[in-house]
């Protein structure tokens, strides 16, 4: 991703990768996990899983940790579980773990005769792994290749303990080659819920893989494995949240040289950051949105950026029980047992995987100190505690500042009294919305909240846009399309997949994307199954690098996301209102059209993009005001 | 001829700078550069986003923030014809301060072109201009105006300077956009790519084209 040398740089939450991010934008967060994790890469021999809750640093902290000069402490594999299409079964996993075996031994000039797996699995010849390999992960996409891919498989699946044995054996030809310990680095394993099919079916190549240094990026929730298992007594690293202070470093490296007028507002963004440093670069995000479009005060911003990126990670969520949050709440502890009780363990799972609860860092083997996320507190209690340092913070601004109507879009008035609340009850009823009723937006507001990315070719970000009424998609569309053109030329492409029973909804978003296009634009159309549904969102850093807009029945939306705990990390969430006819007016759009028009030179152009989708949005407008007009006349 | 004085050949390459690089023809060449210009915002300030297009056709009107809880607002009907709104938001939300650069070319100003053209001395002044007299002129247009106010309180930027006197909206304009760029090393990468830009078009008498007006420098 372009990173700015000296100004903003805002994106979702993404984690830092290269050379240029680290000098930029990295602040150390947790010393002690991050000394120790090198101990072990220099070190080690046994495996290892790193764990910690969504948005709390762990890839970062890994990429940091192999973003070194010295090859010997970078992995000799890097597995990544959760970046394929096809991710359900044991036959998958294997599958991949597989090719980079292949890959691995390939490169280290392994004699690999003992085996006859090309000719096996492929029919190839019994020495050809290169198209054992390459049919295993193919370059591109096509449906030859993908159906190759997919034979493989299933093959691997029936035979799963043969391939296991074979993948063991070229684990340790590469371990007696390098002379230390095969060092294998298993990435995305955090992305599967522990109770979902396919961690069960993925858990059978992680046991295999602990033949050797592996290294697990997991989520906080896999570190306490069942009793029995090899993970039961495997060494472990836990990433807590980070302090105020480290929080604030990370937002004012984030704002650059500009950080400085709004040092005081970085301050209350990091205390409702709750310590995750992804949260608190969405707060940021939006608050900068908020701080364009200039429409606010200073304490409107600041509530407008807490509302919306709760409803980015928590709207339509299932909610975790009422009494766990309360005794959080009350005791700031989280105990482990609750992950082993059958009556407890889906609401604390849910609690911590969700990241309802944030923890702080472990007390002893029994508990947790552990916070309610300030983002949800709303959602638990009836009454606001203006004590609460979160609430605190921000009520010195409203008190200075006051919150109106036009800024924050809502009842300033009690609907039985009619008597104006007071700044807290505003505030509290405000955030506590948006978990249960998000608030609809226009498409002009969808567009100033996307534009940081949509006009710029130079950061993919992600949203999702649910809607009600299907008519007005083709102009909403349109619209987007014609704006993001507006200073460079983007090339977007639009699909519909289906995804009701029967359908491969995955594998025509596979071929979707392997297409070359600046914006990616996708319906969702059908049912889509549950497994499907899983299958993305564990695959939701494979979306990073790229733009897309999703739309999504608002009716189907609020069934598919509470599969989507993961990929709405990375992804904003719209609720697109009905009219467009009250955002969009047909002179406005003219005079638009008028503007371009003359600057289409070419019909491969920008201005020409711009052209095109201005014509269809006004069309909308004059059929739709032409229907309006002909109800009232 | 005798050398010429510096100050002469300073004077037609005052003129020969705006003419050059911030006198775009006709509706659509204003449209596209202020399109272009919007756009190198982002990078060359490295804003958060890019600036709303601009959306209506005459007056060419648009606005860009700066994230020092400043606003420009800005209205072009000639390139002499223009006016530029600094709106100051203070955390309040209220509008508190504003501040318009107000140009009507309708009003006389001291006609130096015409002289300069009774001169007829552009022949030997581009045989004769240096880097360094390039350098000087922009100084003077662009990077460091001889009358220029600065943003005082609440805005303690005195590296900020806002040209006096700048009647050429698109001249205003891009020194704008050099005054609000708070790294100095981009500043000087900046200054340098203008020289070289500026003494190639003087040289070659050719018009600089937008995009290489908006390009970004390079810091090393």
């Amino acid at each position: 991703m372009k990173r700015n040398r000296f100004g903003i740089n805002l994106d979702q939450g993404i984690p830092l990768s290269s050379d240029n991010d680290f000098q930029l934008l990295y602040v150390s967060c947790f010393k002690d996990t991050s000394d120790q994790l090198h101990e072990w890469m220099e070190q080690g021999n046994n495996s290892l899983m790193l764990g910690g809750q969504i948005g709390s640093g762990k890839s970062t902290l890994i990429h940091r940790a192999f973003n070194n000069n010295d090859i010997s402490l970078k992995p000799d594999v890097a597995i990544h579980f959760d970046r394929e299409t096809l991710n359900k079964d044991a036959g998958d996993f294997w599958g991949v773990a597989l090719a980079e075996f292949i890959k691995a031994a390939l490169v280290n000039h392994i004699e690999l005769s003992f085996s006859n797996l090309p000719e096996e699995l492929g029919g190839y010849r019994p020495d050809d792994w290169n198209s054992l390999l390459n049919g295993l992960r193919p370059g591109g996409f096509s449906m030859e290749e993908f159906k190759i891919k997919k034979e493989l498989r299933g093959k691997i699946l029936d035979n799963r303990d043969y391939i296991r044995k074979t993948a063991v054996e070229i684990g340790m030809r590469l371990q007696e080659r390098l002379k230390r310990p095969f060092f294998i680095f298993a990435s995305g394993v955090d992305k599967f819920n522990q109770s979902s099919p396919a961690f069960l079916e993925l858990e059978e190549v992680l046991a295999a893989l602990a033949t050797f240094k592996t290294l697990y990026e997991v989520n906080i929730i896999h570190l306490f494995p069942k009793p029995g298992t090899i993970f039961h007594s495997m060494e472990r690293l836990f990433i807590p949240t980070a302090q105020q202070e480290t929080v604030i470093d990370i937002l004012t490296k984030r704002m650059g040289v500009y950080s400085q007028p709004i040092r005081k507002q970085l301050e209350v963004l990091a205390q409702w950051s709750g310590g995750n440093p992804r949260q608190a670069v969405r707060l940021l995000s939006h608050f900068e949105t908020a701080r364009k479009n200039r429409k606010r005060n200073a304490a409107e911003n600041l509530a407008f950026a807490i509302h919306e990126t709760a409803g980015d990670f928590f709207a339509y969520s299932p909610k975790p029980s009422q009494e766990l949050m309360e005794f959080t709440k009350k005791t700031a502890k989280m105990k482990t047992s609750l992950l082993f009780l059958p009556g407890d363990r889906d609401t604390a799972v849910r609690a911590l995987y969700g990241n309802w609860i944030l923890i702080k860092r472990p007390i002893d083997a029994a508990s947790w100190e552990a916070a309610v996320n300030p983002l949800v507190k709303t959602a638990f209690s009836a009454e606001i505690n203006p004590e609460e340092p979160e609430m605190k913070m921000l009520s010195e601004y409203t008190s200075l500042y006051g919150i109106s109507k036009e800024g924050l879009d809502f009842n300033i008035m009690d609907d039985k009294t009619g008597e104006k609340k007071d700044g807290d009850r505003l505030i509290w009823e405000y955030f506590a919305s948006v978990i249960e009723r998000p608030l609809h937006a226009n498409l002009t507001e969808v567009l100033e909240i996307l534009s940081g990315a949509l006009l710029s070719k130079d950061r993919p970000d992600r949203v999702i846009i649910a809607f009600r009424d299907p008519s007005v998609l083709e102009a909403a569309r349109a619209y987007l399309f014609a704006k993001a053109n507006s200073f460079q030329y983007q090339n977007y492409r639009h699909i519909t997949i289906k995804g009701e029973k029967g359908t491969q909804p995955l594998t025509a978003l596979e071929q979707f994307l392997s297409e070359e296009t600046n914006i990616y634009s996708i319906e969702f159309s059908g049912k889509w199954e549950d497994e499907h549904l899983e299958a993305l969102d564990r695959q939701r850093d494979r979306f990073i690098d790229f733009q897309m807009l999703w739309w999504i029945p608002l009716r189907d939306l609020k069934d598919y996301l509470p599969h989507w705990i993961q990929l709405r990390q990375l992804f904003e969430i719209f609720i697109l209102e009905d009219e467009l006819l009250g955002s969009l007016s047909v002179e406005q759009v003219e005079a638009d059209l008028s503007f371009f028009n003359d600057l289409v030179e070419a019909e491969q152009s920008a201005e020409a993009n711009v052209v095109h989708n201005l014509k269809i949005v006004l069309a909308y407008l004059n059929k739709n005001r032409a229907v309006v007009d002909g109800r009232h006349g | 001829m005798a050398d010429m004085d510096k100050k002469i050949i300073r004077a037609y390459l005052w003129q020969e700078v705006i003419r050059l690089g911030f006198c775009p023809s006709g509706e659509k060449e204003q449209k596209k550069w202020v399109v272009q210009y919007l756009n190198s915002l982002k990078n060359f300030l490295e804003l958060h986003s890019l600036p709303d297009p601009p959306g209506s056709e005459n007056p060419i009107t648009f606005s860009y923030p700066i994230p020092i809880d400043l606003d420009i607002e800005c209205s072009i009907t000639k390139t002499d014809k223009f006016k530029l709104t600094f709106l100051y938001l203070p955390p309040s939300g209220k509008p508190a301060l504003m501040w318009d650069h107000d140009v009507d070319g309708a009003f006389f100003t001291f006609p130096v072109q015409d002289f300069l053209s009774h001169h007829n001395q552009k022949k030997t002044v581009v045989k004769e201009f240096s880097d360094e007299d390039i350098k000087v002129v922009l100084d003077a247009l662009i990077f460091h105006p001889a009358a220029h106010q600065h943003i005082g309180s609440p805005i303690d930027e005195h590296e900020i300077r806002i040209g006096g006197g700048i009647v050429n909206a698109f001249q205003f304009l891009f020194h704008l956009r050099y005054q609000f760029c708070p790294d100095e090393e981009k500043r000087k990468a900046e200054e340098k790519r203008l020289v070289r830009l500026f003494t190639d078009a003087v040289g070659k008498n050719s018009e600089v084209p937008i995009n290489q007006l908006m390009a970004q420098p390079i810091v090393s």
